[in-house]
C-alpha cells in the first residue's frame, strides 16, 4: 500500500524524495489541476452559470489549494490545530466530491434545458397583469431603501465607527452593534439577493439594470466595510448579488440566443470593473485589520499565509487523516453529536464536532464559546457521516439537491415569480451554506420546516394563480 | 394603456395572489379549514394520552482532595454529557439504556458548579439519575485522585504512631525522674548528672512532639473539609412534571400547522371550481 505520510528529515533533499511521495504529489497536482481547468471552462464559456454558482465554486477552489499546500508541503503547522498536518493525497477526494458538485450543477443546467426556461407567459409579467397603483419594484426599493437608511443611522448615532475606532467586527457586534446591524448580519446574503433579483430583471426585457438597486447594494457594502469586515462578508453579500444577473443572463439566452453574447458581454465588463473595486476594498480591509486592528504587522505574512494555505484545509485534512487513512469513523456518533447533541445547537453544529475531534475537547469547547469557528464543514461532514465510501453518495445526494434547487430558482427568477423567490431565499441560503461550510442541523430545525411549508404554499399557489389568469386571459400578447 | 414588461404592478401581483389565495380557501374550506382545525383536535386529543415526564434539577459540587479537583467543571460538563456517561448512569439507574441515554443533561453553572438536568418516567427515578450521576463522579474521583488521599492518610496515621511513641518515651522518662525524686540513686554526683540527662530528653522530646503535632495538623488539613470532600448534590434535587414531547397545545398547534400548508397544496393542486366550470 502506498504510504502517503511520509515524514521529511532535515537532510532529505528534493532528489531523494522516494517514489512514493513523488506519486502521491503527482495525484493530488493533477487532481487539482483537473477541477481548476474544469472551473475556468466554467468561467470562459459559461460565465451566466459560473455567477450563479460563483460563492460555492471560489470556497471549492480556494479550499482545494489550500489542501494541495497541505498534500505538497506537509508536515506543516497549523496555528489553530497546534500540531503538524500533511503530506498525503488529500486533494483527491475533496476534488473528486467538488467534481461531482460541478457535475450535477452542469447537468442540471444543460443547455436543452436552459432553451424550455421561459413558459408561455413569455413576454413577462407586466404585460399580462392589469396596471395598478404602484410598482413592485419601487415597493421594493422603499422597503430595502428604508431599511439601508435606519441601518446607516443606527451606525452614527452609536457613535463608534469600527473602522476608524480601530474595533473588531465581532467586538462591535457585541458591544455596540444596535438590533438593525444584528438583523443585517443574519439576513444580508438574502437581502442582498433580492436587491440583485431587482437590480437584474429588467435586462429580461432588454431594459437598463435598475441602478437604484445598485446603489443601495453598495452602501450595504460600505457599510460592512466602516463596520469592519474584511473579506467573508463582501464575498458572501457580493456572491448573492450576482446569482440573479447570472440567472437573468441565462433568461435572456432561452429567450434571444443572438443578444447573448452582446447582454453577456456587456454586463460581464461592469461587473469586471465592479468586481476590481470590491478585491481593492477587501485587500484593504484585510490589510488594515491585521496591520492597524490587530497590530500583527511583523507578523502579517505567516498570518496570511496560515489564513489563506493551511485553515482553509486544515479540517479536510484531519478529516482524510481520520476517515480515508485511519478509518476511525463512526456515523451514529457523527449523527448524534450534529442532530442530537451539538455543543450549541444555535450554530453549525458541524464544524463544532469537527473541532471536538480535532483539538483536546475543553479547548475546542473555549473556542466555541468565544463564538469563533473554523473553516470548511463539506465535504468532511458526509465523510464523517458516511465513511469513506459512503461518503460521496450523500456528497452525491447534497450535490443533487442543490443543483436542483438552484436550478428552480434561476427557473423562478427568469419567469418572475417574484413572490416564490422571496420565500426560496431563505432555503437557497441553507442550502449554500451547507455546500460551503457543511450545515446540516439548520434542516431539522422547526423554523427551516416552516419557511419549507411556507415556501411550497406561495410556489403552488403562484403557479395556479399564473395558470388561472393565462387561462382566463383573451388573448396573450406575445413578442413583448 | 401600455405598460413597461419590467414595471410589474407591485397591488395588482402581490393583491391577485392573496385573492387567489383566499378564494382557494373560500372554495375548499372543509379542506383547508375544518380538516386543520379536526387535525389540531386530535393531535391535542392524543398529546393529553402521553405519559408525564419528570424532570429533576440539581447542583453538584465537584469534588476536591488536598484541593486538587479530579476534573474542572468544564470537563466535569463535557464528561456527563458524554454517550458513555449517560449509558453507565442509564445501567446504575437498571433504566432502559437506548431510550434514556440522552435524558440526562450538565451545564456549567458557577465557577465550581454544575447544574444537572435529568428526565425519566416517575419523579423518583429522576432523582436517582442525578444521585447515580454524582456517584459515578465520585467513582471516577477516587480512580483518579484515591491514591493521593490513600497516601497522605498514611503520612497522617505515621504521625500519630510518632506522637505516640513519643508521648510513651515521655512518661518513661518522667517514670526516672519519678524515681530520682524518691531518692533511689543514692551518689548525688550521679543523681545530679541523671537530672541534667533527664531534662535535657524531656526537653528534646517535648520539641518532637511540638513538631509532630504540627505535621498532624497539616495533614489533617489537607484532607479537612475544605480541601477534601467528595463530588456532592448541593441541594435536593427539585422536580417536576412535564411532557414527553412538548405541551399538548403545542403538539396541537404544530400538528395544526402542518396540516394547513399540507391540506392548502393539495386543494391548490385541485383544479378550482372557476376552471371546472368554465
Amino acid at each position: 500500500m502506498l504510504d502517503v505520510r511520509i515524514g521529511w528529515d532535515d537532510d532529505v533533499t528534493a532528489s531523494e524524495v522516494d517514489s512514493g511521495s513523488l506519486l502521491a504529489a503527482l495525484v493530488s497536482v493533477t487532481a487539482v489541476a483537473t477541477f481548476m481547468t474544469v472551473g475556468l471552462w466554467i468561467a470562459v464559456k459559461r460565465p451566466e452559470l459560473g455567477m450563479i454558482f460563483f460563492f460555492v465554486l471560489f470556497a471549492f477552489a480556494w479550499r482545494l489549494v489550500s489542501v494541495l499546500y497541505i498534500d505538497l508541503s506537509g508536515p506543516v503547522f497549523s496555528e489553530q490545530l497546534a500540531r503538524d498536518i500533511g503530506p498525503g493525497i488529500a486533494a483527491l477526494p475533496m476534488a473528486i466530491s467538488q467534481g461531482i458538485v460541478v457535475m450535477a450543477m452542469l447537468f442540471s443546467f444543460r443547455r436543452q434545458r436552459l432553451r424550455k426556461l421561459v413558459g408561455p407567459d413569455g413576454a413577462g409579467l407586466a404585460s399580462w397583469l392589469p396596471p395598478g397603483r404602484f410598482s413592485l419594484s419601487d415597493f421594493a426599493f422603499l422597503a430595502v431603501a428604508v431599511f439601508v437608511v435606519a441601518l446607516w443611522v443606527e451606525l452614527l448615532v452609536r457613535g463608534q465607527i469600527p473602522l476608524f475606532a480601530g474595533i473588531e467586527r465581532f467586538d462591535y457586534t457585541r458591544l455596540y452593534g444596535g438590533p438593525l446591524h444584528r438583523r443585517l448580519l443574519e439576513w444580508g446574503p438574502m437581502l442582498a439577493f433580492q436587491v440583485g433579483v431587482f437590480f437584474a430583471v429588467p435586462l429580461l426585457h432588454s431594459a437598463r439594470p435598475d441602478r437604484r438597486f445598485g446603489a443601495l447594494f453598495a452602501s450595504l457594502l460600505l457599510y460592512l466595510f466602516l463596520a469592519g469586515h474584511r473579506f467573508s462578508a463582501l464575498y458572501a453579500y457580493s456572491s448573492f448579488f450576482v446569482i440573479p444577473i447570472g440567472a437573468v443572463l441565462i433568461g435572456r439566452q432561452a429567450k434571444s440566443p443572438f443578444q447573448k453574447e452582446i447582454v453577456s458581454k456587456g454586463m460581464l465588463r461592469y461587473l469586471a470593473a465592479a468586481g476590481l473595486v470590491l478585491v481593492v476594498l477587501i485587500a484593504g480591509a484585510v490589510a488594515y485589520s491585521y496591520i492597524v486592528v490587530r497590530g500583527e504587522g511583523a507578523e502579517l505574512m505567516e498570518k496570511l499565509s496560515q489564513r489563506v494555505l493551511v485553515q482553509q484545509g486544515e479540517m479536510w485534512w484531519m478529516t482524510y487523516d481520520r476517515v480515508f487513512l485511519q478509518d476511525d469513523w463512526s456515523g451514529r456518533f457523527a449523527a448524534y453529536k450534529l442532530f442530537v447533541d451539538p455543543f450549541d445547537p444555535s450554530r453549525n453544529s458541524t464544524m463544532q464536532f469537527l473541532m471536538e475531534l480535532a483539538l483536546p475537547l475543553q479547548r475546542a469547547h473555549y473556542i466555541i464559546a468565544q463564538g469563533a469557528a473554523y473553516t470548511g464543514g463539506w465535504p468532511e461532514v458526509f465523510f464523517e457521516l458516511g465513511g469513506p465510501i459512503g461518503g460521496f453518495a450523500l456528497v452525491a445526494l447534497s450535490a443533487i439537491v442543490f443543483s436542483e434547487f438552484v436550478f428552480l430558482m434561476t427557473r423562478c427568477i427568469v419567469q418572475e415569480r417574484f413572490a416564490t423567490c422571496f420565500f426560496l431565499t431563505p432555503i437557497l441560503f441553507a442550502l449554500s451554506i451547507m455546500v460551503v461550510s457543511g450545515m446540516v442541523n439548520s434542516f431539522v430545525q422547526i423554523t427551516f420546516l416552516v419557511k419549507v411549508a411556507a415556501a411550497l404554499v406561495v410556489y403552488v399557489t403562484e403557479d395556479k394563480w399564473r395558470s388561472s389568469m393565462l387561462f382566463l386571459r383573451p388573448a396573450a400578447p406575445h413578442g413583448g | 394603456m401600455s405598460v413597461s414588461p419590467s414595471n410589474v404592478s407591485g397591488d395588482r401581483y402581490l393583491g391577485g395572489l392573496f385573492m387567489y389565495l383566499c378564494r382557494t380557501i373560500r372554495e375548499h374550506l372543509f379542506l383547508t379549514v375544518l380538516l386543520p382545525l379536526l387535525a389540531t383536535a386530535i393531535a391535542y386529543v392524543v398529546a393529553l394520552q402521553l405519559p408525564t415526564v419528570y424532570t429533576a434539577q440539581g447542583s453538584i459540587r465537584i469534588g476536591k482532595v488536598d484541593g486538587v479537583e479530579a476534573v474542572s467543571p468544564a470537563g466535569a460538563v463535557s464528561r456527563m454529557n458524554s454517550l458513555s456517561f449517560k449509558q453507565r448512569v442509564a445501567q446504575a439507574t437498571n433504566s432502559a439504556g437506548d431510550r434514556n441515554r440522552g435524558n440526562l443533561t450538565a451545564r456549567q453553572e458557577t465557577a465550581d458548579t454544575v447544574a444537572v438536568n435529568a428526565r425519566a418516567a416517575s419523579a423518583g427515578q429522576a432523582r436517582d439519575a442525578i444521585a447515580a450521576a454524582v456517584d459515578l463522579m465520585n467513582e471516577e474521583q477516587r480512580r483518579t485522585l484515591g491514591p493521593l488521599e490513600v497516601e497522605i492518610k498514611e503520612q497522617l496515621a505515621a504521625s500519630d504512631r510518632t506522637i505516640a511513641s513519643l508521648a510513651q518515651t515521655r512518661d518513661s522518662l518522667l517514670a526516672v525522674a519519678r524515681e530520682d525524686s524518691k531518692g533511689a540513686f543514692g551518689d548525688p554526683a550521679f543523681a545530679a548528672m541523671l537530672r541534667v540527662w533527664l531534662s535535657d530528653l524531656v526537653s528534646r522530646n517535648e520539641d518532637r512532639v511540638t513538631a509532630a503535632k504540627a505535621q498532624q495538623r497539616v495533614l489533617s488539613a489537607r484532607l479537612g473539609a475544605w480541601r477534601t470532600y467528595p463530588t456532592i448534590l448541593l441541594d435536593e434535587p427539585y422536580t417536576s412534571p412535564g411532557f414527553a414531547v412538548a405541551r399538548p397545545v403545542t403538539i396541537a398547534i404544530v400538528a395544526g400547522v402542518i396540516a394547513f400548508p399540507v391540506l392548502l397544496i393539495v386543494a391548490m393542486l385541485r383544479a378550482p371550481k372557476l376552471l371546472r366550470r368554465g
